[in-house]
Formats: structure tokens, C-alpha cells, sequence
């Protein structure tokens, strides 16, 4: 039985928790993608990003345990600094699996992929990257990344050659 | 007459009189301060518990980026209890419904919500929505504004 329960919005407040949450997501992505000079076609990412980040901050109350945010998590990837903590639209290497399609000949030269940090996953304790070389989004797990370094800035600090980025 | 003159009895019985006219102010005063220490044993809580008040809004992304293959929109599932945000960026409003996107959400918490609070979206106001509710014992709370009150909205 579904019980309805219409709540009359006498002032403003009814639904301020999340016209509030929205408008920080916005303006956080925003200034992410302002920051990495991303293009805007990555805005999705900003913002999922963003809101992995703020679940992830580790609020520990006066008993020392974790917020319920962090309850709300997958247990085993909750506080996973690793792949969170990562600036986005910083750059990022790493390495793909010698059965990966992308690798043709089986050398670990092939294997090779750099590009920006769009997100941590959900569901596997790996990153989100964009490859630039292929221009496709990759699933990385074995990754080392450079938080100073924003490839849509400063193209230079690619080690490979990005004809067009 | 000087009050450390007075008898030590006499004295004592006029306090022991005030002490029993006051013994429902000290009771009260007692519990008052029993509640208060209480209170500050036990850890901060938040006003309602995790997972049970969720609110969900569709947001319009257009000013982010605004391409025609391109997400526009983004449902936000806000956990007050727990301040949980999870956030689906969706084409349209009508990609994939609030159905599927709240199970998903559910599947990823383990946890069915007591109350969910939505607006008077089309989305949001279906039978879909409706019936999945009334099969998991879901609250709707859907916020009317009221008319000739521009506030309200």
C-alpha cells in the first residue's frame, strides 16, 4: 500500500536539501573542468567525480568511527584514496593488460596508455582515464598519476607525441 | 541577631523544610541533568537515520555543456540522513526512468528507504514510480507548491 503524503511547501525550504546539493555539484564540476581546462563533453565525469570525492572525505565522529557516507559505500572500496584522491583532468599513466584489444603486438610498449583522470568506478577498485592517443575512455587499475600536470593545459608534459587533443 | 549565632538545630530544620518543599523542583532537576549527561554521552546523530529520507531531484546540465550526443540532465539521490549523494547523468529526461536509476541506487546500498521525497515532475508522478513504491513500502512525499504564494515555489 502506497501511502501519500503531500507535503504543502509553505515556504521554500521543502526541497532546499537537494536544490542545494545540485547547485554545489554544478558549481564544483564547473570549476573542475575550469581548472583541468577540460572540454565540456566531460562534464558528466566532473560531476560523478565530485560526488565520489565528497563521499569518500573520511568524517570520523568523537567514537572514531567512519561518517555514514562511508557506510553507504561499497565496504571494500570505501576510503579507496588510491583512486579517488586524484585532481581530475590530471594527467595519468598506466599500463593495459597484455590481453587487452588495444595491445596489438604484446609488448609492453603497446600497453603503455597516459591521458586525464575522469573518475574513480564504482563497483572495481580502478579509475576512469581518457586516452588521448585513442581517444576513448579506459578502465585502468595499475595506474601512477601526476597531479600538477593537466594535459588539456599544458599538452608538453605528455611523454608521447598528441598531434590533436 | 547574627545568623552564625542561631541554633545548629533549629537552622537544620529550616533547611530540612525548604529541602522538602523543593523535592519536586530537585527531582526534576535531577532528571533534567540525567537527560543532559545523557545526551552528551552519546555520539552526535543526525535527525533522521541513514538511509531512510531520500530526496530526488532531476537537475538540467545545459550550462555545463550543451551538445546534442551529450548528457543534458543528472538525477541527484540525496540520503539526508547519511548526506549520501549519488549522482546519474542521463540524454533526457526521459532516458532511463527514475524507476531504474532508484533501483540501481538501492542495489548499491543494500538498503530500502522509509520516505522519498520528489517534486511534481512528470517523472516523477507516474504509475511506474507509484506501484514500485507501494511494493517496497516506500512514503511518497510529493511537494506541492502551494498556490498565490510565490514563495512556496
Amino acid at each position: 500500500m502506497t501511502s501519500f503524503c503531500n507535503l504543502w511547501s509553505h515556504n521554500h525550504t521543502m526541497q532546499c536539501r537537494v536544490e542545494g546539493t545540485i547547485g554545489s555539484s554544478k558549481q564544483h564540476s564547473r570549476v573542475a573542468l575550469v581548472c583541468a581546462n577540460a572540454p565540456t563533453r566531460f562534464w558528466p565525469d566532473a560531476t560523478v567525480d565530485f560526488t565520489c570525492k565528497k563521499n569518500t572525505q573520511a568524517k570520523r565522529d568523537e567514537l572514531g568511527d567512519l561518517s555514514t557516507a562511508n557506510n553507504c559505500m561499497q565496504r571494500a572500496f570505501a576510503g579507496a584514496y588510491k583512486t579517488v584522491a586524484i585532481t581530475f583532468g590530471s594527467r595519468v599513466t598506466g599500463y593495459l593488460a597484455r590481453e587487452y584489444p588495444l595491445v596489438k603486438n604484446g609488448s609492453f610498449g603497446e600497453g603503455f596508455v597516459e591521458g586525464i583522470y575522469l573518475r574513480a568506478n564504482h563497483d572495481t577498485p580502478c579509475i576512469r582515464m581518457y586516452c588521448i592517443t585513442s581517444g576513448s575512455e579506459l578502465l585502468i587499475q595499475d595506474l601512477k598519476s601526476y597531479p600538477d600536470e593537466f594535459p588539456f593545459r599544458d599538452p608538453s608534459c605528455l611523454l608521447r607525441y598528441t598531434p590533436v587533443i | 541577631m547574627i545568623g552564625g549565632d542561631m541554633p545548629l538545630d533549629s537552622e537544620n530544620s529550616r533547611y530540612q523544610s525548604r529541602f522538602n518543599e523543593n523535592a519536586d523542583l530537585r527531582n526534576f532537576n535531577d532528571t533534567l541533568h540525567a537527560s543532559v549527561v545523557t545526551q552528551q554521552e552519546q555520539p552526535n546523530t543526525t535527525h533522521s537515520p541513514p538511509n531512510t529520507h531520500l530526496r530526488m531531484d532531476l537537475a538540467n546540465a545545459s550550462s555545463l555543456g550543451r551538445l546534442p550526443s551529450l548528457n543534458r540532465y543528472f538525477l541527484l539521490i540525496l540520503d539526508k540522513g547519511a548526506e549520501y549523494w549519488a549522482t546519474y547523468p542521463r540524454k533526457t529526461r526521459g532516458t532511463g526512468t527514475p524507476v531504474e536509476l532508484l533501483k540501481q541506487y538501492i542495489t548499491t546500498i543494500g538498503r530500502t528507504p522509509r520516505y522519498l521525497r520528489i517534486d511534481n515532475s512528470k517523472e516523477f508522478t507516474s504509475q511506474e514510480i507509484v506501484d514500485f513504491c507501494s511494493e517496497n513500502d516506500i512514503i511518497l512525499q510529493p511537494v506541492v507548491a502551494q498556490p498565490y504564494h510565490a514563495v512556496s515555489r
